[in-house]
């Protein structure tokens, strides 16, 4: 930093500008990434101090490119972070599915109570974040991960952003939110002695 | 020469086998996708259903319904249809007026919304509309499903003059986000992998078989 601040290497010996520049990329990248890193500390601590218990399981299954999921166990309310043995990077696996686990916390992703993984709030931009933060990790890197990028990894979603707040637009309702849509209609569900269809953090 | 001959029969009925192992491939069987970014399987069983699950990251896939086989086609049906509406029409002597009743199959009010005759009312809670009229022309059963929004219109005429209590029941597509609504689509069989074709929801997926019984057999030592 103090080099590329006085132009000159630790000898006196003044830098190109060519080099100034390169250093001055390494930092602003090195900066993101400490940037991202920070930010992964305090998902996983919101986490933590979630009145939400979040799991982590390791089993069998997946392929190396599709080697973790994020779901919810009806038998005890925990969210799961799945990794599967098939996982090549499970550190970049475990980020991948922390961050959809994060989202789950924030609203952004609800669950199938099913067990059967994400529902109606899923979208590109959840997963572009996810695939990012196993970036951070090593997976996928030098790829531009965006929404055609996903897609062509055979998943289609709505585009998004879609969370818990985002009005629903049915004029039956008029000012619902997603996040409304869903609690009402579990409550419906429990009423009649059903199950609810999905669900988000509470 | 009847070395010959027995020898061409033999020789014959060595190939005649060999085409009908060959050729007789049933689709029975469990096949698994082939895919390095996907996960997926589906079953055809021999009493003609099949199922396919297809996973990748936040986004599920599944459906499950009737198939058949028709030369290198498989033919599917999916035993649920979006569009699927039950209306039941019946006179109580109690009502004055007519009252809508709108559920989905597993008895679920709906939300709705009833155009009778041009004139546009919305269910009330429990799905119930009553109004003090005593026939109609026609009504409008507008439907919304709000995650994916769309609405649909399906026409009720009023064909019993004696009726005053309309039940109409449909699909909760709510329930089934996650479902695939096939009505004789059909994929291709090729040796032992099958193709489904690219379509609005899914991409190209190719499966090949891993076993040929949709049992799961126990492992013994």
């Amino acid at each position: 930093m103090n080099m590329i601040k006085s132009g000159a290497n630790k000898n006196g010996k003044v830098l190109s500008s060519g080099k100034i520049d390169r250093m001055t990329n390494q930092v602003a990248k090195l900066q993101t990434q400490n940037e991202n890193l920070n930010k992964v500390a305090s998902e996983v601590i919101a986490l933590d101090n979630s009145k939400q218990m979040y799991d982590v399981k390791e089993g069998a299954g997946g392929t190396s490119d599709n080697a973790g999921k994020l779901s919810y166990d009806n038998q005890t309310g925990n969210v799961v972070i799945n990794i599967f043995n098939n996982s090549t990077n499970k550190f970049a696996t475990f980020a991948h599915e922390a961050k959809h686990a994060f989202q789950f916390e924030t609203g952004k992703v609800s669950l199938l109570w099913s067990g059967g993984g994400a529902s109606a709030l899923a979208d590109f931009t959840d997963e572009i974040e996810a695939y990012q933060r196993g970036q951070l990790f090593g997976a996928n890197t030098g790829v531009n991960i965006d929404e055609g990028w996903v897609k062509g990894r055979g998943q289609n979603m709505q585009s998004g952003p879609i969370d818990v707040n985002t009005p629903t637009n049915n004029p039956l309702v008029p000012g619902e939110t997603y996040g409304q849509a869903i609690l009402n209609a579990t409550m419906m569900y429990r009423s009649r002695g059903r199950h609810p269809h999905e669900v988000i953090k509470q | 020469m009847k070395v010959l001959v027995g020898l061409i029969k033999s020789l014959l009925a060595f190939v005649v086998l060999f085409v009908l192992l060959g050729c007789s491939n049933p689709v029975i069987g469990i096949y698994t996708l082939e895919s390095k970014k996907m996960q997926g399987r589906i079953e055809f069983n021999q009493s003609g259903y099949w199922s396919l699950d297809v996973s990748q990251g936040l986004w599920n896939k599944h459906s499950d319904g009737k198939w058949i086989e028709k030369g290198n086609e498989i033919i599917i049906k999916s035993i649920l249809r979006i569009d699927t509406i039950n209306v039941l029409e019946e006179y109580d002597s109690s009502l004055i007026g007519v009252r809508f009743m709108t559920f989905d199959f597993e008895g679920l009010p709906y939300d709705s919304k009833l155009s009778i005759d041009n004139s546009e009312f919305l269910n009330t809670v429990g799905g119930e509309l009553q109004l003090s009229i005593s026939k109609f022309k026609e009504v409008k059963f507008i439907s919304y499903d709000y995650i994916r929004k769309v609405t649909d219109t399906i026409t009720v005429k009023h064909r019993m003059v004696d009726s005053n209590l309309i039940t109409i029941k449909r699909l909760n597509t709510f329930r089934y986000l996650d479902y695939l609504f096939y009505d004789f689509n059909k994929l291709k069989k090729s040796g032992k992998r099958i193709y489904f074709p690219k379509d609005s929801i899914m991409p190209k997926l190719v499966f090949v078989k891993s076993s040929s019984s949709g049992a799961i057999k126990a492992r013994t030592k």
